[in-house]
Parts: structure tokens; C-alpha cells; sequence
């Protein structure tokens, strides 16, 4: 499944480097997308031996990259610091694309994980779960939680759905 | 609120993803190429030193229990040489008394 060769190592990263760089960006941002991207896949080159093909490729490389996101996290001390992007925002002038912006920013690392994991990368909650290494009870909750959170912020832009 | 509309505002206006680096695979790939040598020979470094370290250890490990047990080998042959004077002198004055 995983490639040893120049070749398939570059299908292996057409095939997930969406997936990886999505993820990566919803929760570490852009400046540093490239490094972490690369990071994330010099890891699963090194450790393909661990991979035991239990669960789906992707899978394994989204749980990489989430302990990537992680890592740098911890190294650089930038968790989230929830309230500061919405009492910032003037009410009036923000896009609907800045309001998406500041719901993620908004929410806790926790909530915020699984929000991109279901809503923008479409995984199921099983998977969530393997990624996270976490209950499937855990993650619903965690998201319903944060579904909660992500309604009232938008009530209070005036935002209806 | 139902779950689809929130997932479609979410995903509707969500950030677009920058484009990644044209050749970003092989930049990545040829990265890893350079690593290797330095990682080779660092793993060529630790497993020598580690070898030479048991070697070592060895060497004197098996060195120690050897001088014990020639040493304790010429106690315990003395102590059977003592014992043996001691039961062959009881043995002839016996035989004297007796006799």
C-alpha cells in the first residue's frame, strides 16, 4: 500500500496531499502548510512499516498529520485562545468567509478537530474516532457540542440557516 | 438549525486551501534522498560504538569471574590437602594405638 519507489511515492502524494494539507490548514493555517505537508509525509514514508493496512491509508496519514498539527502546536504554544476573534470583529463588516474564519478560531482545539474532520473533510465519525483515537461517544459529543457553540456565534452575526 | 445547512454554509464559505508547490512530491522525495546519508551514517556510527562498548564489556566481564575461580580453585585445594594431612594423621595414630 505504501509505495518504495520515487515514482509511486509521488502517486502516493497526489492521491492524499488534499486531504493532508486540508486538515493541516483549517488548524494551523497557511505560513506554515509546506513545511508541515512535507513533515507529514517524510513521517509516513519513514514509519510505512508501521502501517499494517487495518484501516485505510487515509486514515493513517490524516492521524499523522494531526499529530503533526499537534506537535507544532505544543513547540510554537499557539492553542486557541477562544473569545478574542469574535469580540474583535466589528459587527458589520466581516464576510461570511471571515465568519466561517472566526467560528473555527472560536472553538477549542478539541471541537475544532472534529469540526474539520466532519464537516469540511466528510469523514464518519468511526473514522474520526480512529484518527483522534478516541470514543465514537466522545466525538459525538465533542461535535455536538461545538455545533451548539458554532449556532449561537452565528445567531449573534445575524446569520440564519 | 439542521446539520446539512450548517455543513453547507461551513463548506460554502469556507478559506480556499493555497495551491501547493508545483513539484512538491519530488521536492519532498529528494529531501528524504538527502537524509538518508546522514542517517545511515549516524546509524554506522551508534551500532559501532555500541559494539565496541559490548566488546568491551565483555572482555572484562569475562575476565573477572576467571581470576575467582583459579583463585578459588587453589583455596579449595589447599583446604582438601589440609583435610587429607589431617585424616591421614588421625588414621596412623590410631593405627599406632591400636597396634
Amino acid at each position: 500500500m505504501i509505495p518504495n519507489r520515487a515514482a509511486d511515492f509521488e502517486k502516493f502524494y497526489e492521491a492524499h496531499a488534499d486531504k493532508v494539507r486540508g486538515l493541516l490548514f483549517r488548524l494551523v493555517g497557511s505560513e506554515v502548510l509546506s513545511d508541515l505537508t512535507q513533515e507529514v509525509f517524510m513521517k509516513a514514508w519513514q514509519h510505512r512499516d508501521d502501517f499494517r493496512g487495518e484501516s485505510h491509508a487515509s486514515t493513517w496519514l490524516y492521524r499523522v498529520a494531526y499529530n503533526c498539527a499537534i506537535d507544532f502546536l505544543r513547540k510554537a504554544g499557539e492553542r486557541s485562545a477562544p473569545g478574542k476573534f469574535w469580540q474583535n470583529s466589528l459587527e458589520k463588516e466581516v464576510s461570511h468567509r471571515q465568519i466561517v474564519e472566526m467560528l473555527l478560531l472560536e472553538l477549542s482545539w478539541d471541537h475544532r478537530t472534529v469540526v474539520v474532520l466532519y464537516y469540511f473533510e466528510e469523514r464518519p465519525v468511526r473514522e474520526i474516532g480512529e484518527i483522534l483515537s478516541i470514543a465514537e461517544g466522545t466525538v459525538k459529543s465533542r461535535l455536538s457540542q461545538a455545533r451548539q457553540k458554532m449556532t449561537e456565534l452565528l445567531k449573534m452575526k445575524g446569520v440564519e440557516l | 438549525m439542521s446539520d446539512d445547512s450548517l455543513k453547507n454554509y461551513l463548506r460554502k464559505n469556507a478559506q480556499e486551501i493555497p495551491e501547493a508547490r508545483p513539484q512538491e512530491a519530488v521536492r519532498i522525495w529528494n529531501r528524504m534522498q538527502q537524509m538518508q546519508p546522514v542517517k545511515s551514517a549516524w546509524r554506522w556510527w551508534v551500532s559501532s560504538v555500541m559494539t565496541a562498548a559490548a566488546a568491551l564489556i565483555a572482555f572484562v566481564y569475562l575476565r573477572q569471574p576467571q581470576k575467582i575461580e583459579s583463585l578459588e580453585e587453589e583455596h579449595l585445594y589447599r583446604e582438601w590437602t589440609e583435610m587429607v594431612q589431617e585424616v591421614d594423621a588421625d588414621f596412623e595414630q590410631e593405627y599406632v594405638s591400636t597396634f
